[in-house]
């Protein structure tokens, strides 16, 4: 296991600048998630960091090695393993051979042997024999994933690992490979736009916008304190009300939204659904048009100053016309 | 995807270098050769029967091709029909054409056609040579119509039948218009491989009493008479037929462009119908365009008299005997049968490759080398054999050094032959594996980049296994015609470089028709192994 730095990182695609200037270390035996939409340059980092890609400007390190920059390093040179959205997994080859394939390219003896380890810790020994065809979606995921531990990388590489797989499936693949991880103290950096994913996955988080980081954190700190617009999007669900800074409050369509500090002028309000509840005195009038029930929770979606927005309560609580935020970010509009 | 950057130590570049550097040889050379013997317009205008020919031949053919094709096409996409009836309907586009004009010649020459009695038709002429030509390339319009027809959604149809129109009226006023521009597009191939043949006219346009000309055969007549001199007016001829086989098609795709008609939804094709009359249709056509002319072929060959008809004291196997027993056949069939498989193998290895280049490193410099290996079979093939004969006939001496001299004597040696089915088949293989190229997603080769496989390993182990099947059909969609292959073994053979196409047109010539019949048999019997091996497959945009 290795630690990754990158340095100025830049990358352009045509006419658009797809990563623009990226600093970023990850530490030996960290998991860090790069969180956003699709478009963010997410993904055109995990390639560069994987040698799939060149960067224009930047030096990108693994452990002590430099591998772009100042040097190039193709990547059959970096010694890294990579779980890929499409599974990647070579139909022509045995699942066994599959996995074994980057062993055997590191000349190691024990090939064989290792590969069925791996595929043993995916929960797939005695599947080496089968033709991937014959796996479903989540299996031929495992073998992508024992394909990638099987070689012993010094950091591995995860791009969308799970959004091609069902709900429950990416759950519970999801929490075995972070316990994969940290068995074997891997360096794991990871592209997600799902943010569960990233918040269940990673020790920290890096949400992308428009080809750089605007916040790097734990998962709390994100979504607890984003710093942007885009960062709160990105970590968790947002409502977004356009609003007025007018001497130290909030106005949003004659609503008062309570006291914020800042400058005058046009701001979006957010919060989060569990940041709401009902008020029971001096609150903000709401109007409830529709309820779902959630078992852990009830969605509402009310109007709130002519904006549709979406609040939690415990099962059993009733929303009134009268709303109370413990919490409200602005950010400019 | 852009192509993983550097590593492979630098094999990739020396592979596409080298690609590079043969395809400016053996294809952009001898195109750029015909140049400095252009623009001698005075003997053109001299050549003007032979431009007059090709056109009406070109039109003749077109008349033949839509009026077959269409209704056939129509047929395929709305009436039930046996399979074996719908398989037949590509047949004649797989059989070489010169084995249906030998075919043709049986029976329809004014001397003792066996159709004489019957139809008073002579095949040794423009007309002759429209209908052959118009059969073999009917299944363009038939293939490219019942595609388009497949595509338009019945519910365009039944509106204008609810709205009042009658079946006929519905056909011309919503049907046609939809499937226009895929006619346009077949009819415009139609134009330039006819433009481009030169089997069809050169059998039956030498042999007749008056000789029909065309741009294809007077090119070919004018090196033979004088393989220097006429240099200037071959290249001329061949100018002609660019513009005529590049021109129309072309005009047809600006037409076509202008009308493009997008569909709202998917269409769901209407489920073909049971229609007696039109299937009796289609069988006249399969048994016109197919059964007769192969079913001549077979019975000439083992007629003993020619006139005696097929009664059982007439049979015998002796023109058999005598081909197969007759060296020069034997050779030319084997010369042909190895030289095919090495220019199919040579094909498919450089194709595949170009392919690549294109498909996952997407540079311009990758593009314009998968361009270029499409020009040998987008140009006809006699101008191909023109450049060819004018860039090679002489030996080509590079001196690297003072000692170190490579001489190039391709001129009248198989290798020559070899090559020029490479440089005029690469396209198939090309264009097959470019589309098998974009199905196979580019994350299976990068994992065995990121499993530490270099350029060529991963080529070796991931790239070539999945695109097997891919180069299998393409070496045979080359190795088929380059074993039949007769337009540019014409002009480019030499004395002791007989090959299986020029062997077959020597006996009709003027040995022994019924020798030809046995070897046509050989070809199409050939045609169908390959065709049992691989389906047709769907290379477009080729000339004969």
């Amino acid at each position: 296991m290795s630690d990754v730095e990158l340095e100025g990182v830049r990358k352009r695609f045509g006419g658009t600048q797809v990563v623009d200037g990226i600093d970023l270390s990850v530490a030996a035996g960290e998991r860090l998630a790069l969180l956003g939409p699709s478009g963010c340059g997410k993904t055109t980092l995990l390639r560069m960091i994987a040698g799939l890609e060149r960067p224009d400007e930047g030096e990108i390190r693994i452990g002590e090695e430099v591998v772009a920059g100042r040097r190039w390093v193709p990547p059959e040179g970096r010694r890294l393993g990579m779980v890929f959205q499409s599974y990647a997994v070579w139909p022509h080859r045995t699942v066994r051979d599959n996995v074994a394939y980057p062993v055997r390219l590191q000349r190691a003896a024990d090939a064989m042997a290792r590969a069925d380890a791996a595929l043993a810790k995916v929960k797939l020994a005695g599947f080496g024999d089968r033709m991937p065809g014959t796996l479903s979606g989540g299996q031929q995921q495992r073998v992508a994933i024992a394909r990638a531990l099987a070689a012993r990388p010094r950091v591995l590489l995860l791009d969308e690992p799970l959004s091609n797989l069902d709900a429950a499936l990416r759950e519970e693949l999801g929490a075995e490979i972070a316990s994969l991880a940290r068995e074997d103290g891997l360096t794991v950096v990871m592209v997600t736009h799902d943010q569960a994913e990233a918040l269940a996955l990673a020790d920290r988080v890096a949400v992308m916008h428009a080809g750089r980081i605007a916040q790097a954190g734990t998962p709390a700190a994100l979504y607890e304190s984003p710093a942007t617009l885009q960062v709160a999007r990105a970590t968790g669900p947002l409502n977004e009300i356009p609003a007025t800074r007018r001497a130290g409050r909030l106005y949003a369509a004659d609503v008062d939204l309570g006291a914020s500090e800042g400058p005058d002028g046009p701001v979006w309000a957010c919060f989060r659904p569990e940041h709401a509840a009902p008020a029971t005195e001096g609150g903000m009038p709401v109007l409830p048009r529709a309820r779902a029930y959630r078992g852990h929770s009830v969605r509402w979606r009310v109007r709130l100053a002519d904006t549709d927005v979406s609040v939690d309560t415990p099962p059993g609580t009733e929303l009134g016309d009268s709303l109370a935020l413990r919490r409200l970010w602005t950010y400019p509009r | 995807m852009a192509e993983i950057p550097g590593g492979g130590r630098g094999w990739r570049a020396a592979t596409h270098g080298a690609l590079a550097a043969a395809l400016a040889v053996f294809v952009l050379l001898p195109l750029v050769a015909l140049a400095p013997y252009a623009g001698d317009g005075q003997r053109a205008l001299g050549e003007g029967r032979a431009a007059v020919n090709t056109l009406v031949v070109c039109g003749g053919t077109l008349l033949v091709a839509a009026g077959c094709g269409v209704p056939v096409g129509w047929a395929l996409s709305r009436v039930r029909l046996p399979r074996v009836l719908q398989a037949a309907c590509t047949l004649p586009y797989a059989i070489p054409p010169y084995v249906t004009t030998i075919a043709w010649i049986t029976l329809a020459n004014p001397r003792n056609g066996l159709l004489l009695p019957w139809l008073p038709v002579d095949v040794y002429t423009r007309a002759g040579m429209a209908w052959v030509l118009g059969l073999h390339l009917s299944p363009f319009v038939s293939l490219a119509t019942r595609d388009a027809l497949g595509a338009v959604d019945p519910a365009l149809e039944e509106a204008a039948r609810v709205s009042g129109a009658g079946a006929l009226r519905t056909a011309r006023d919503v049907t046609l218009p939809m499937v226009a521009p895929a006619l346009a597009a077949a009819g415009g191939f139609v134009v330039a491989a006819s433009a481009a043949s030169f089997g069809v006219p050169y059998l039956l346009g030498s042999a007749a009493r008056e000789p029909v000309p065309v741009l294809t055969t007077r090119i070919a007549q004018t090196l033979e008479l004088s393989p220097v001199d006429g240099r200037p007016l071959a290249v001329t001829l061949a100018g002609l037929l660019l513009l005529l086989g590049a021109g129309v098609p072309a005009l047809l795709r600006l037409l076509q462009r202008r009308a493009t008609h997008a569909t709202a939804r998917p269409a769901r094709p209407s489920p073909p119908r049971p229609m007696p009359l039109a299937a009796a249709g289609v069988a006249v056509y399969v048994t016109v365009a197919v059964v007769l002319p192969l079913g001549t072929l077979v019975a000439s060959s083992v007629m003993d008299r020619f006139g005696g008809g097929l009664a059982p004291d007439n049979l015998t196997l002796r023109h058999w005997v005598g081909v197969l027993g007759d060296p020069r056949n034997r050779e030319a069939l084997g010369r042909s049968g190895w030289l095919a498989a090495a220019a199919a193998t040579v094909a498919v290895g450089v194709g595949a490759l170009v392919a690549h280049g294109a498909e996952r490193d997407g540079g311009r410099a990758a593009r314009t080398l998968a361009a270029l290996a499409r020009v040998g079979w987008t140009v006809p093939g006699t101008v191909l054999a023109l450049g060819l004969l004018l860039s090679f006939s002489q030996e080509i001496r590079l001196v690297v050094a003072e000692r170190v001299t490579f001489t190039l004597a391709l001129a009248d040696t198989v290798w020559f032959l070899g090559i020029a089915y490479v440089a005029r088949f690469l396209a198939l293989p090309v264009d097959g594996s470019r589309a098998a190229l974009r199905a196979i997603h580019p994350s299976l080769e990068e994992a065995a980049r990121v499993s530490g496989a270099g350029w060529a390993t991963v080529l070796r182990d991931v790239t070539v296994p999945l695109l097997a099947p891919a180069l299998r059909t393409a070496w045979f969609l080359v190795f088929v015609p380059a074993f039949c292959e007769v337009t540019l073994s014409v002009m480019l053979r030499g004395p002791s470089t007989e090959v299986l196409g020029t062997r077959l047109f020597t006996l009709q010539s003027y040995a022994d028709p019924q020798a030809a019949a046995v070897l046509a048999v050989i070809v199409g019997g050939l045609v169908f192994v390959g065709l049992a091996v691989r389906p047709p497959g769907r290379a477009v945009g080729g000339t004969p």
